[in-house]
């Protein structure tokens, strides 16, 4: 019966390019992603406002990671959700 | 005044049953295609995307859940219940850092709608890491779940015609990593066989979905995770099999958890001048064995007209039952299309 109505959707969260500023903003990290002191939570890669893909928390703090393929999928397996 | 109301109320509620019949057949599409819905929405707001921000998001955001979705729907079809979950995405707009650590989710930075093909792969990447097979991939390998996230990926990308974002994922995400880690690559190229004969959603992804539901959340332990792997092993073989060869080690895997056949339907000659009754026997005997489930493959017209009088002859016994069935188009070594039949039967 569900697949007359569609299956059941799972949310994924996800920021725009042009709300990054702000919200960055807010969690404190704007400053240093620009001043080039945030690295990438799976592989180590220094992360831009280039190369930025996703933010994500880990405990109490907030970690982002690179564009490199396995690292989104790396950061999903390793966050549970709540 | 009674009657003014009269006047007025009389064309405005009784609408003629044309335009009630065409409401009723626009709800009714909205009500079953969701993720149709999507596409239109994306495109409207791809026209007003200059009239504000909340029109650019939509319009990345409706295309995205379109894809995946319409996709998911067809091969949770497929495979029995393997893709049971679609994808809705949601914006963080502004968030306090007390907020987003409490709500302990990923976010996904996307860009406008004219960087689309990278947003479509980064979110089906991602989606696939857990909207592919829920609860059966913990019983995998981790390399052999991330092939056919691959594959499975690359498969979307393909068949949603996401041209851009299929080059985009080839050339700047697949092939890198295919380059730089071998074993990644030899299981991929399992899966692409798997794939190319139909068994990837209709076999494998719908037995490790049922395994998964069967032990979800037993943690798993070595001798699963090797029986899984063999069963990919095992998979392997049977979709490298050449039509009418036979094959070493046969087509049953009957293990703690995985207890599958494979009943090949012979060549033409072979089936002219046995008839039907070896399948038959060979078929009745699996659930002798301990087998769950039978898969019934057929390649080509003739071979699936004679699988449908099989099954159905075993159906009319009224102890086998039809569990799922599946039409796919594979090719021969010459590129011509031949439709491969994909029938799970079981004991009732």
């Amino acid at each position: 019966m569900f697949f007359l109505v569609g299956l059941p959707r799972k949310s994924m969260k996800a920021i725009l390019d042009i709300d990054l500023e702000k919200v960055l903003t807010n969690l404190g990290i704007l400053e240093s992603l620009r001043q080039g002191q945030l690295t990438c939570g799976v592989c180590g890669e220094l992360v831009t406002e280039q190369n930025l893909r996703c933010i994500y928390p880990q405990g109490t703090e907030v970690r982002v990671c690179c564009d490199r393929p396995g690292c989104v999928e790396k950061a999903f397996s390793n966050v549970k959700r709540k | 005044m009674t009657s003014s109301f009269g006047d007025i109320s009389t064309p405005i509620g009784v609408l003629p049953w044309s335009v009630t019949g065409i409401v009723i057949i626009v709800l009714l599409y909205v009500f079953t295609h969701p993720e149709k819905i999507d596409a239109w929405k994306s495109l409207l707001a791809r026209g007003f995307s200059f009239a504000g921000d909340r029109f650019k998001r939509t319009a990345v955001s409706a295309d995205i859940q379109s894809h995946i979705n319409n996709f998911a729907a067809t091969m949770n079809s497929e495979s029995s219940g393997a893709i049971p979950y679609g994808v809705k995405i949601e914006w963080t707009k502004e968030t306090s850092k007390e907020a987003f650590i409490q709500d302990g989710q990923v976010v996904v930075r996307m860009n406008r709608f004219t960087d689309q093909p990278k947003n479509m792969v980064y979110a089906t990447m991602a989606y696939m890491s857990k909207g592919f097979l829920p609860h059966g991939r913990i019983y995998l390998d981790p390399m052999i779940a991330t092939s056919a996230d691959r594959i499975m990926t690359r498969k979307l990308l393909a068949s949603r015609k996401l041209d851009d974002a299929l080059q985009f994922y080839v050339s700047d995400v697949l092939e890198p990593e295919l380059q730089a880690d071998t074993v990644l690559r030899d299981h991929c190229a399992i899966f692409e066989k798997l794939d190319a004969c139909g068994f990837l959603p209709a076999v494998f992804a719908r037995e490790i979905e049922h395994l998964g539901l069967s032990k979800y959340p037993a943690v798993p332990n070595s001798s699963l995770l090797s029986e899984t792997t063999d069963f990919v092993g095992f998979m392997e073989k049977v979709a490298e099999r050449e039509h009418g060869e036979e094959l070493p080690g046969g087509t049953q895997f009957l293990r703690a958890n995985i207890k599958i056949a494979f009943a090949l339907i012979a060549k033409t000659e072979t089936l002219a001048s046995m008839g039907m009754g070896p399948h038959l026997l060979w078929i009745t005997g699996c659930w002798a064995n301990g087998i769950d489930t039978v898969y019934v493959t057929a390649r080509g017209n003739t071979q699936n007209t004679t699988a449908r009088k099989i099954i159905n002859r075993l159906e009319a016994t009224g102890n086998i039952q039809r569990l799922a069935e599946n039409i796919v188009t594979t090719y021969d070594p010459t590129g011509r299309p031949v439709e491969c039949l994909i029938v799970a039967l079981g004991k009732k």
